[in-house]
């Protein structure tokens, strides 16, 4: 079987990454190009006896100059030649735009096809393309294509084939041959032959231009209609988000500590297994995997319903709406996407950055991201503020302000301390808006999904092992204060007493969280369960899996009905019916309200998430990583000092 | 000289079959006293300074007389009245009119009499007076017309002057943007301006925009203000041509009515570019 490396070029949202979609199906893969965070997304698909590899590049408008890194990486990839076709991917309503790209890429000397993407946009607004013509004068194959259904698809892996076997590279007779001899720039007008040879292809009937894309941009860019609906939408995607997963979360845990944990311990022991052995392999394998596993309906539907917003052309033009606010932080409005991604995770969000061209906007905003609450602090602050707080409503929102406040804050004062220029120029494309296929939706939901339990997965899946360990080691130990976990513990509560976290089981959760936020539960979980006296309930079978059916049942209607409700039924305090003896009350005696307060505070503040810490360390070096962590560690104590002692005299 | 063209006068009113009188002669020779333009209001002043008593609606009557005899002529309008200047004994010049803020340049230069006289003599023809005129945009006009793109309004359509040579502006070039292109601004937001052309549509900062000259060809809503069959300026006409096929065509009949109707009252037209 041979193979053929294909390179997928083209200007930004034509629409390359359907086409790949299309064209590889499960192959897709999402990484990076060597040494950047730079997205690469690849895929093979197998036709005729040939492996055809793809590489999709990020999106560039000319091969001339790079203002971002990601263009950067693109012209870089397209000059070294280390592939055997261009597939070069047209938007067709923009033809003349597109042509101009074409023109360089013909210079590349490399056999090409032209796909004429999105050619049912093109016809709706009356252009014709006629692409025989086009191929005629560019010799290389032209195949119309319909990226959201994947029509054409079949004949461009044809028509690559051939462009592969008789080495079909571009030739267009009116461009100055580029001679070795004659290094001088060419002053060669390339938008003159774009205009030309647009026109020589293409023909645009009478049709009013009055499109739906124009409509919608009337109310979603209006620059105070605009802003309502900005809100109105991000409130829809959160409460989505969180009220559609949250029924799901709960019934993953209880379906994993209730159900998996409990029968295989029964199972094991019937076995005769040692009895180390079932505890290792019932609480701390079964637990970790459950711990993971209540993570994905949340990050599923954040994925889903960003991807949805990212893909439809709406999150463009929020960078459009909101730059009158962000540049008085002398920030661009794209900045705004990476700071709102920061809300769901902030690991994604600094990958975002990448939209950035400036590096010293990319490194100002990289250093606000981790003060924004990502969804695994929400995770965190609603079981607290649940337990502890009449309106814990008002308590998440008020640390999600605090959050925000101090982003700001810092991006105020490394906005001053950066010797910072002028604003450097912003310039962006608005594609029109779209409606996403779902199943390229899914598919990068699924490879969102497929990273975050690879890379974040099992660093949460070893944390939870590693903790059970501390906490049961040396084994046979049943004085819990004598474990190594608690060892440690003990430690870091002396330094923690300022804040009111003196005691060793709070200064033992913390560690953990460390490498993730959402670890401070679990970890507390597995203090308090060892804490309680053995229970020796007895597990059957049959009864425990038809609980666990009824309470899936309960999960999706409760998940269906949570969207006729107006408000995020997150922020309910009722549903807390279901296990009598769970964490949560055990938690509620640990605390007191102003330790509660401090302690939230603080994981607020610090930059407590390893993956978080090592994405920065890899965007932006070593020294600039390590410097806002300890920077977050002693603004998050002196901060949580501040609450401990303040809430303590205003309480009593 | 004053004597024998009122001499002149008297004798075209009694062709006429008109009533001489003191009145008229009087206006005359005020009017023949004045260099420059003139509009009735200042001519009213004149003859008041003097301690005659001539009324502004014999003034009025007179006028046309004056412009039937060849004396006068109205040079412009501004403000919904005409100005005039002396035709009689005035060597031949050139008047450039601005469409839009109606100021009048006289262009006087010995070669335009010159060449006048050259073609009097080669055609065998008799000169009485002179009437050359010639619309366009005045240097002030002109200057405001020129702006950058970032001093525009929602809704405003503009050539694209020119795209300096910067990285940032040969971005903009592969992003579409070309010299010589309409563009529309859809909509300003704070530092930010987000402009149509052809299908696309392209957010651009201030800053960069101040850099991008263009020239303002019309906005969205004063296209529905004016009624296109007054307007019968070929370069006009071509530039909104390019804007909407549609419009055009329609526009393009109205051309061709005009052609057979030919008198357009100029007066109409200043008024009509005045509002532009």
């Amino acid at each position: 079987m041979q193979k053929i490396r294909v390179v997928l070029a083209g200007n930004p949202n034509v629409g390359k990454t359907s086409l790949l979609n299309h064209l590889c199906g499960t192959t897709l893969t999402i990484g990076n190009f060597p040494g950047v965070t730079v997205e690469k997304k690849e895929g093979r698909a197998f036709f005729q006896d040939y492996e055809v590899h793809f590489v999709d590049l990020p999106g560039i408008y000319t091969l001339e100059f790079y203002t971002s890194l990601d263009e950067k990486v693109a012209v870089e990839y397209l000059n070294q030649g280390e592939y055997d076709v261009i597939l070069n991917v047209i938007e067709s309503p923009k033809l003349e735009r597109d042509l101009y790209l074409t023109i360089q890429l013909v210079q590349l000397n490399k056999p090409m096809v032209v796909a004429l993407n999105m050619s049912d946009e093109a016809e709706a607004l009356g252009i014709k393309i006629d692409e025989t013509r086009l191929s005629e004068l560019l010799k290389v194959p032209v195949i119309k294509t319909e990226g959201r259904h994947g029509k054409g698809v079949k004949e461009l892996l044809s028509a690559i084939l051939t462009a592969h076997h008789k080495k079909l590279i571009p030739k267009l007779s009116m461009l100055p041959v580029q001679s070795v001899a004659n290094p001088e720039p060419s002053t060669f007008d390339f938008t003159r032959l774009a205009q030309g040879l647009a026109k020589e292809v293409s023909q645009k009937s009478l049709i009013p231009k009055r499109n739906l894309s124009d409509f919608i941009d009337r109310l979603l860019l209006h620059p105070v209609l605009g802003i309502f609906f900005f809100f109105l939408i991000y409130y829809l995607v959160f409460k989505m988000v969180f009220d559609l997963s949250l029924p799901f979360v709960e019934f993953l845990d209880g379906f994993f500590s209730n159900f998996l944990s409990k029968g295989l311990a029964h199972l094991l022991t019937n076995w005769g297994m040692p009895e180390f052995l079932v505890e290792f392999l019932g609480s701390a394998l079964i637990g970790g995997v459950g711990t993971v596993l209540t993570f994905v309906p949340t990050i599923f539907f954040m994925f889903l319903f960003i991807t949805f917003l990212e893909t439809s052309g709406y999150l463009p033009r929020v960078a459009f709406l909101m730059d009158r606010f962000t540049h008085r932080l002398g920030l661009h409005g794209h900045s705004v996407i990476p700071l709102l991604l920061s809300f769901g995770c902030n690991v994604p969000a600094i990958l975002a950055l990448r939209v950035i061209p400036d590096l010293k906007d990319r490194l100002v905003v990289m250093a606000m991201i981790p003060f924004m609450s990502c969804s695994a602090r929400l995770v965190v602050f609603s079981f607290f503020a649940i337990i502890f707080f009449k309106n814990p409503l008002f308590v998440i929102l008020g640390l999600y302000l605090l959050g925000i406040f101090f982003a700001v804050l810092t991006g105020f004062v490394l906005q001053r301390t950066l010797s910072k220029k002028e604003l450097s120029h912003f310039v962006m494309d608005l594609p029109p808006y779209r409606f996403p296929s779902l199943n390229m939706l899914f598919r990068i939901l699924w490879l969102h999904l497929k990273s975050f339990l690879l890379r974040a997965g099992t660093i949460i899946f070893a944390i939870s092992v590693v903790v059970w360990l501390l906490l049961n080691l040396p084994w046979g130990e049943k004085n819990l204060e004598n474990t190594y976990a608690a060892r440690i513990g003990k430690t870091v509560s002396h330094l923690f007493s300022p804040l009111g976290l003196n005691d060793w089981r709070i200064g033992t959760s913390l560690i953990p969280a460390l490498l993730a936020r959402e670890a401070i539960i679990s970890t507390l979980g597995v203090i308090l369960e060892e804490e309680k006296a053995e229970k020796a309930t007895p597990f059957d079978w049959k009864q425990t899996a038809k609980e666990e059916l009824y309470s899936f049942i309960e999960a999706l209607k409760k998940g269906l009905t949570s969207l006729i409700t107006p408000y995020p039924s997150l922020f309910d305090t009722d549903d807390e019916a279901k296990d009598t003896q769970t964490t949560k009350d055990k938690i509620r005696g640990l605390f007191t309200t102003p330790q509660a307060l401090s302690f939230l505070v603080f994981i607020l503040i610090y930059m407590s998430c390893m993956a978080t810490l090592a994405t920065i360390w890899k965007e932006a070096g070593a020294s600039y990583a390590l410097f806002f962590f300890f920077y977050s560690l002693i603004l998050a104590y002196l901060l949580s000092t501040l609450t401990y002692q303040t809430s303590r005299l205003i309480l009593s | 000289m004053k004597e024998e063209i009122l001499k002149n006068f008297r004798d075209f009113i009694r062709k006429k079959g008109l009533k001489y009188t003191s009145e008229r002669e009087e206006i005359l020779q005020e009017i023949l006293s004045i260099e420059g333009h003139f509009d009735v209001d200042e001519l009213h002043q004149r003859l008041r300074e003097k301690k005659k008593k001539i009324s502004k609606p014999s003034i009025y009557r007179s006028i046309p007389l004056f412009k039937e005899a060849g004396y006068i002529q109205e040079v412009y309008r501004q403000d919904g009245h005409a100005h005039y200047e002396v035709t009689i004994n005035k060597s031949p010049h050139l008047h450039f009119l601005c469409l839009r803020c109606g100021k009048v340049e006289e262009i006087v230069d010995p070669e335009i009499e010159r060449l006048i006289q050259q073609k009097e003599i080669e055609s065998g023809f008799k000169l009485v007076t002179h009437h050359l005129e010639s619309f366009g945009l005045c240097k002030n006009c002109q200057l405001a017309d020129t702006t950058t793109l970032a001093h525009l309004e929602k809704g405003e359509v503009v050539e694209i002057l020119d795209l300096p040579s910067d990285v940032m502006c040969k971005k903009l070039l592969a992003m579409g943007f070309r010299k010589g292109e309409l563009l529309k601004v859809v909509q300003v937001c704070g530092r930010t301006i987000l402009v149509e052309i052809g299908n696309s549509r392209i957010v651009i900062n201030k800053e960069l925009a101040e850099k991008i000259p263009v020239r303002a060809v019309r906005t969205e809503k004063q296209v529905e203000d004016v009624p296109c069959e007054l307007i019968n300026k070929e370069e006009n006409m071509e530039e909104i041509c390019v804007l909407e096929e549609k419009e055009a065509c329609m526009m393009q009949d109205e051309k061709a009515s005009l052609q057979n109707n030919k008198t357009c009252p100029q007066g109409f037209l200043v008024k009509l570019f005045s509002k532009l």
